[in-house]
């Protein structure tokens, strides 16, 4: 991960951003571990001719992948923590929606090895017993999997979506504008505290803002203050986003 | 959609009320309402977005094409609706702190020292 002390102008993804590159090797490991348990589901729907080795090979791959995954999103998780410990005070560190965020990915992940240890196991057990009984168990894990995999895939797309929205087109195509990186990943972080929906909204308003702020010459320093302003009021931000939905919900 | 009785008339709340009511049909975006309403940069989104939750204001992406023209991410402008305009100015009228007695904040720049 760079270096939040560098004043280095915000280009494209490809200069150093090393979140942006796990994102995206999270994303195909994820896809990978999608594609492998809807086809270990498959064979178990089908119930005919079922080869047991072939399927149990197939779980043991799945088992790999998901330690895989487990092992990136801990390594984003960490790199995330570290990025918000920088400049944000101790309070905030308490209050921070994106640790949960990062603690829900992880547990998705968790979850999903467990099963599929599980699934290993009642595999090998199956040899031994009834086939029957055994392999609807797995299926219902199987099918319990994917699920998970799903939801923990589409909270990956999200968090791409979020650091895609601030990072994908350069900040500034005027040649006099420096924008500080350590300012643009605190409003990554700070998009991250607003539910799903806002995030990709604020992002890119928050880019824009930063943009301006640049424009008028303001230095690294003002800059960043900006940006741990939003960090700051991101709970109240959080708060009256959420307002009118919650009136559209209570009786 | 019912609407809530009104947003809590703080002074921000009431200063960035001012700033839009000056010409109500005009669209700012979000560093200029902090800059007409001598607020520090960035420190109004709450406010906007509960102000927007009540139908008080309403806001538009700006024309990628103007944006791009000018080189620049495109900006988010918000703008007064009737409703808001009119629920305003009575709130306004009804707060208790009267903005013209506050006397410690100053009219920044946009982008300037917080």
């Amino acid at each position: 991960m760079t270096d939040l002390g560098h004043d280095t102008p915000v280009r494209h993804r490809s200069d150093g951003n090393q979140t942006g590159r796990d994102v995206n090797s999270l994303l195909d490991v994820l896809a990978s571990a999608v594609a492998s348990a809807a086809q270990l589901h498959k064979d178990f729907i089908s119930r005919r001719d079922l080869d047991l080795n072939h399927v149990y090979q197939r779980a043991v791959r799945l088992d790999r992948i998901l330690a895989d995954v487990r092992y990136l999103s801990q390594d984003i998780a960490r790199d995330l923590d570290r990025d918000l410990a920088h400049g944000i005070d101790l309070d905030l560190k308490r209050d921070r929606a994106s640790n949960r965020f990062d603690r829900s990915l992880a547990s998705d992940f968790a979850r999903g090895l467990d099963l599929a240890r599980i699934l290993e196991h009642d595999l090998g057990f199956d040899r031994a017993r009834a086939l029957d009984r055994a392999r609807d168990r797995a299926t219902a894990r199987a099918d319990w999997l994917v699920r998970g995999l799903q939801r923990a895939h589409e909270k990956a797309l999200d968090l791409h979506k979020v650091s895609r929205t601030v990072e994908t087109a350069p900040v500034q195509q005027h040649p006099a504008v420096s924008v500080a990186l350590s300012a643009h990943r605190l409003l990554v972080a700070a998009a991250w505290l607003l539910p799903p929906a806002d995030r990709a909204r604020y992002a890119e308003e928050y880019r824009s803002e930063l943009w301006e702020i640049a424009c008028l010459n303001a230095r690294r320093r003002e800059q960043i203050i900006y940006a741990l302003r939003q960090v700051t009021r991101a709970a109240p931000l959080r708060g009256a986003v959420l307002a009118p939905r919650k009136r559209r919900v209570s009786p | 959609m019912s609407k809530a009785s009104g947003p809590r008339m703080t002074l921000p709340t009431q200063l960035v009320l001012r700033a839009m009511l000056v010409e109500p049909t005009r669209e700012m975006y979000g560093l200029q309402i902090c800059a007409e309403a001598g607020l520090p940069s960035g420190t109004i989104h709450p406010i906007l977005a509960r102000l927007e939750g009540l139908g008080w204001l309403e806001s538009r992406w700006e024309d990628d094409a103007s944006a791009h023209e000018e080189g620049r991410p495109k900006r988010r402008y918000y703008r007064v609706t009737t409703y808001g305009a009119e629920r305003a100015r009575i709130a306004l009228a009804r707060a208790t702190t009267p903005v013209s007695s506050i006397t410690a904040l100053r009219p920044r720049p946009a982008g300037g020292p917080g």
